[in-house]
């Protein structure tokens, strides 16, 4: 009997937990090869392509266009030529292969002491583990982890914050320096750990923090991970924070955001419309304006190099190979991740993944 | 005379302007200088001045399209006005609205108006806007009695009866809507219909200009105590047509000829100031000389203001417009 | 961030507007509702309960509920504005602009042009539009190319409630007068809302979906019926893009213009009457400036030149759907000109 596969819809980000079949870029008796473009999902988030895992034959399409399916429902099934309609029908019949936390996500306000809400989204949140904590950088926010939350939630609760004047957290005008950013996380990481043992993960500006607050966490820190983070030496470029911060219409933003990524088709006009969007509600402009000015200057360039001497927990260090926003450091022992530019962590998400499980798992 | 002396003289010498004003407009628009047409006020300058002196600068007016007498009495100037209606760049609104659409909300006007009836309800929200930011500013609309039969003045006296606005409603009415007389197509009565919405309403002697003031401080005190709306009907004379292209051949020579012999308000003032000892004629016939070399210096500086640059045409659509408009 | 509806999203712009400016005041026909009675207070919060909750919030004072006197408070609204408040002034139908068109049309966008610069009117007028609720001729309209032939008068026509917030915050903020007409068949459409507030540029359109094969312009309600169609040429190998321009006057044709050169097939979706419509003037920018990129006729989907009708049957047939749209961009696609042309 030949291996019945189940392409899953997939789950991309905490708060996806449905998704829509966009069109089926694969017909029914196709030969699949792994890595081929198999469907195209459309979510409230994000329309992206879902790639075959495996080869063989797309023997059974089961969500046509146009329909809606729970994230890890089957949609369709790959198989060899050889196995039977009977044993196809078998599988689909079994049901949904729930994936880790679909259950709905817990999104939260921790409150901070000036009234300001920074919101954190959470998975898995009653596994056992050492939680995961996730820092997005400059300009971005909870949803650059999409692709990555799923694969850390195995065993764990994975925790992503909204720093503060990003996402859907409060603006905080006066959160603007690497200090006042690491306590605002520090007091959101308090109130999820309670005391506990974590994982810190940060990228760009969130890498920065996440050293910082490492530093101020001692032992509890069981393992850092920094993807592409700032203050190591390299610098910021300079064009894509003025092209970020000065872009108000979609054109200047799709510029600028086509700096961040190595295949440029990659950004979507829905990226660039939730990016305008972000950065229109009231005093955002004003407060990231700030945060750039004193944290991705050329002053702050290695700033963080101190923070990462000091080090006892193991750190893994990731680069993009392409990253024109923060040029890989040198001397820091990074592993490049080839084909990605500023964002490896969505460009190249399954080896992202492994590498942060693997660096994660060998820390405990 | 109630009023004091320097009031009435004041008076007097606004009353004077608007007549010399409009008598210069008439003489530009026989020689062919005024692009468009002109509504001409002469004859009713008491009513304008006489209402005018019951109002204070954070008050309000809109007017008709007969509009130059209630912007003199409200304070604009008469050299950007005259420009304004030879369409030159210096006027009060640049050259862009000429005569029916000279405002200066500076001065507390909101505009003549060259719709028939369109003043009122922009009078209401005048009102409105004063009521609510507690400005105890009043709002005074000039109509004509053409428009007092508009649905928009119904509606105006329904609404600030309703809100209970501020509002001072004079009707202005000189016997003619256009070619029309007032007597022809004005049903019933307009102080009852006034006191019909409830609303606190007087005819007036639109010639006596002590009359329409003393009506018009009721009104407007009423308005600012905060007891509401009222509507003077106030009666008045008009001694051109209705715009200067008009022959006026629906009033007979004789009757023309006799109000501007025993029907001019301006007259009526000069022979009540005498008689009651508060200027000698001499002293009246210098102010006479004195506005009249005003307004010839203001015609003469409106001809010879520049026109408006080309470019001024797409000026001031909106305040902002992002992206060149297309076309 | 939340999920919102349209009204709640409009509520919300409205809430938060109102308590950031005390200039900002809310007037119309039963914008509360029960004034006068001896009932309930605040009984609607609108026709379409757009308003709820304001007085509560604002007191009468600033949330005004008017007689059925559309003259005189429209007009109103622009006196109002002249003098120093930020009037936010409802007509409940579109279909309404007959009984007040001179105090929006003649007076409040003229005021800044014909007084030479020196007055601005800071106003935004609020109407629903649109067919699909059964409501006949003279409460469905759409209009708004009237209103757009208008200079002086901005218009807005949100399509999904993130927009209907933002614009209507920019619309409030906009010193200009406004314009602003939500579809009532929207009213219950749901979708991801920012919680603070924000305004959405005008003059700016927003692209829904990319697409290389020819793109649909799309307003309003078409938004969605696009969309629709967009999915069914997808599976069909026609990837199509959906441009809404969210505002029709300014009209972001910088957009469309992109992607009329982009794709070389265009195809202007709007549910206004054809005559003189949007689609009409959205298909002569693109014929004037993208005509060498064109591969294809431009393609307008519209209703038929008529009032809109009663009965459900002839209501349906009578608006654009999906299935009309997929089919312009397939004849669009499938077009070769008669004598060689372009592929």
């Amino acid at each position: 009997m030949s291996r019945i596969a189940a392409v899953t819809m997939p789950k991309w980000g905490m708060t996806m937990t449905e998704g829509r079949v966009a069109a089926w870029l694969k017909a029914e008796g196709d030969a699949v090869e792994p890595g081929e473009d198999l469907v195209e999902i459309e979510t409230e988030k994000i329309t992206n392509v879902v790639e075959a895992a495996e080869g063989g034959t797309l023997r059974r399409i089961l969500v046509a266009p146009g329909q809606t399916a729970p994230c890890g429902a089957p949609i369709a099934l790959i198989a060899g030529a050889d196995a039977t309609g009977a044993e196809l029908d078998a599988v689909a019949a079994g049901g949904a292969v729930a994936a880790a936390g679909t259950a709905a996500a817990e999104r939260r306000l921790v409150t901070g002491a000036d009234g300001i809400g920074l919101s954190v989204v959470t998975a898995n949140g009653g596994a056992a583990g050492v939680p995961v904590v996730l820092i997005h950088g400059f300009a971005s926010d909870a949803a650059v982890w999409m692709f990555n939350e799923d694969a850390l939630a195995a065993g764990r609760p994975v925790h992503a914050v909204d720093l503060p004047s990003h996402g859907a957290s409060g603006v905080r005008a006066e959160a603007t320096g690497i200090d006042a950013l690491a306590a605002a996380v520090r007091d959101v990481a308090e109130a999820l750990v309670r005391g506990g043992p974590l994982h810190l993960v940060g990228h760009s500006l969130g890498g920065r923090i996440a050293l910082r607050l490492a530093r101020g966490m001692g032992g509890r820190v069981r393992s850092l991970t920094l993807i592409a983070p700032a203050g190591l030496g390299s610098g910021v470029n300079a064009g894509f924070v003025q092209g970020y911060l000065a872009a108000d219409r979609r054109r200047a933003m799709r510029d600028a955001l086509r700096m961040l990524v190595a295949d440029e088709a990659s950004v979507t006009a829905e990226m660039v419309e939730n990016a305008l969007a972000a950065k229109r509600i009231d005093g955002v402009g004003e407060a990231l304006a700030a945060i750039a000015a004193q944290t991705l200057s050329p002053e702050a360039a290695a700033s963080g190099l101190d923070d990462l001497a000091a080090m006892a927990c193991p750190v893994l260090i990731l680069w993009g190979a392409e990253d024109r926003v923060v040029p890989p450091a040198a001397g820091v022992g990074a592993t490049r991740i080839e084909s990605a530019g500023h964002l490896p962590q969505m460009e190249q998400a399954a080896r992202v993944n492994a590498l942060i499980l693997a660096h994660v798992g060998g820390a405990e | 005379m109630q009023i004091p002396r320097d009031d009435l003289i004041r008076a007097y010498r606004t009353m004077r302007l608007i007549r010399t004003f409009e008598t210069r407009v008439h003489a530009e628009a026989q020689g062919g200088r005024v692009p468009g047409s002109t509504h001409l006020y002469a004859g009713q300058e008491a009513v304008a001045v006489g209402v005018c002196m019951a109002l204070g600068d954070g008050d309000w007016i809109a007017s008709t399209h007969r509009g130059h007498g209630h912007s003199i009495a409200k304070g604009c100037e008469v050299g950007p006005m005259m420009a304004e209606i030879l369409g030159r760049a210096t006027g009060t609104c640049h050259g862009k609205g000429g005569s029916m659409h000279i405002a200066d909300l500076t001065k507390g006007m909101l505009g003549a108006n060259g719709i028939v009836g369109g003043g009122p309800p922009i009078v209401c929200g005048a009102a409105l806007a004063a009521k609510t930011l507690g400005t105890g500013a009043v709002a005074v609309c000039f109509s004509g009695d053409g428009a007092v039969n508009q649905g928009t003045t119904a509606e105006s006296l329904n609404l600030a009866m309703v809100l209970a606005l501020p509002v001072v409603f004079v009707v202005e009415d000189n016997g003619w809507g256009e070619a029309t007389s007032s007597a022809y197509a004005t049903a019933g009565d307009i102080v009852a219909r006034a006191r019909g919405y409830g609303m606190r309403a007087e005819k007036v002697d639109g010639l006596s200009l002590s009359d329409v003031r003393e009506a018009a401080k009721a009104a407007v005190d009423h308005a600012r105590a905060g007891l509401g709306p009222s509507l003077l009907h106030v009666t008045t004379e008009r001694f051109h047509g209705h715009f200067n292209g008009d022959p006026d051949t629906y009033r007979s020579e004789a009757a023309k000829a006799d109000q501007r012999a025993n029907r001019d308000c301006l007259k009526r003032l000069r022979v009540l100031m005498a008689e009651g000892g508060l200027a000698d004629p001499s002293a009246l016939d210098a102010i006479d000389a004195e506005v009249e070399a005003e307004m010839e210096a203001a015609v003469l500086a409106a001809r010879a203001a520049p026109m408006p640059d080309a470019a001024a045409l797409t000026d001031d659509v909106y305040l902002t417009y992002e992206d060149a408009p297309w076309p | 961030m939340a999920v919102r509806s349209f009204r709640a999203a409009l509520n919300e712009a409205l809430h938060q507007a109102m308590a950031a400016d005390p200039r900002v005041i809310l007037m119309g026909e039963d914008v509360t509702g029960g004034k006068g009675g001896d009932g309930v207070e605040d009984a609607w919060g609108g026709a379409f309960g757009v308003s709820k909750g304001l007085l509560g919030a604002f007191g009468p004072g600033r949330v005004i509920d008017t007689p059925i006197t559309e003259s005189a408070f429209v007009g109103a609204a622009a006196g109002a504005a002249l003098t120093g408040l930020r009037p936010v002034v409802e007509i409940m139908f579109v279909d309404f602009l007959g009984v007040c068109l001179d105090q929006l049309m003649n007076q409040a966008a003229k005021f800044r042009y014909m007084f030479g610069g020196r007055a601005t009117t800071p106003m935004v007028l609020r109407a629903t539009f649109g067919a699909g609720a059964r409501s006949a001729s003279q409460h469905s309209q759409a209009l708004y190319p009237i209103l757009t032939h208008i200079p002086g008068l901005k218009v807005v026509i949100p399509s999904n409630p993130a927009d209907a917030k933002g614009l209507l915050i920019q619309a409030i903020r906009d010193d200009d007068p406004v314009v602003f007409l939500e579809h009532k068949m929207l009213y219950d459409e749901t979708g991801e809302v920012p919680d603070r507030p924000y305004a959405t540029p005008f003059g700016e359109a927003r692209v829904v979906r990319e697409g290389g094969d020819a793109v649909i312009v799309a307003l309003g309600r078409m938004v969605g019926r696009a969309e629709a169609a967009a999915r069914t040429l997808a599976a069909e190998g026609i990837q199509a893009a959906i441009v809404d321009p969210r505002t029709t006057s300014p009209l972001d044709h910088g957009t469309i213009l992109e992607y009329a050169e982009e794709t070389g097939r265009v195809v202007v979706v709007d549910e206004a009457s054809p005559r003189c419509g949007m689609a009409a003037d959205i298909a002569s920018l693109v014929a004037e400036r993208a005509f060498d990129a064109l591969k294809a006729p431009i393609l307008k989907v519209t209703p038929p030149h008529t009032p809109v009708p009663y009965s459900p049957v002839l209501e349906d047939a009578y608006l654009p759907d999906a299935a009309r749209i997929a089919r312009a961009v397939r004849r669009s696609v499938a077009h070769r000109a008669a004598r060689g042309g372009r592929a």
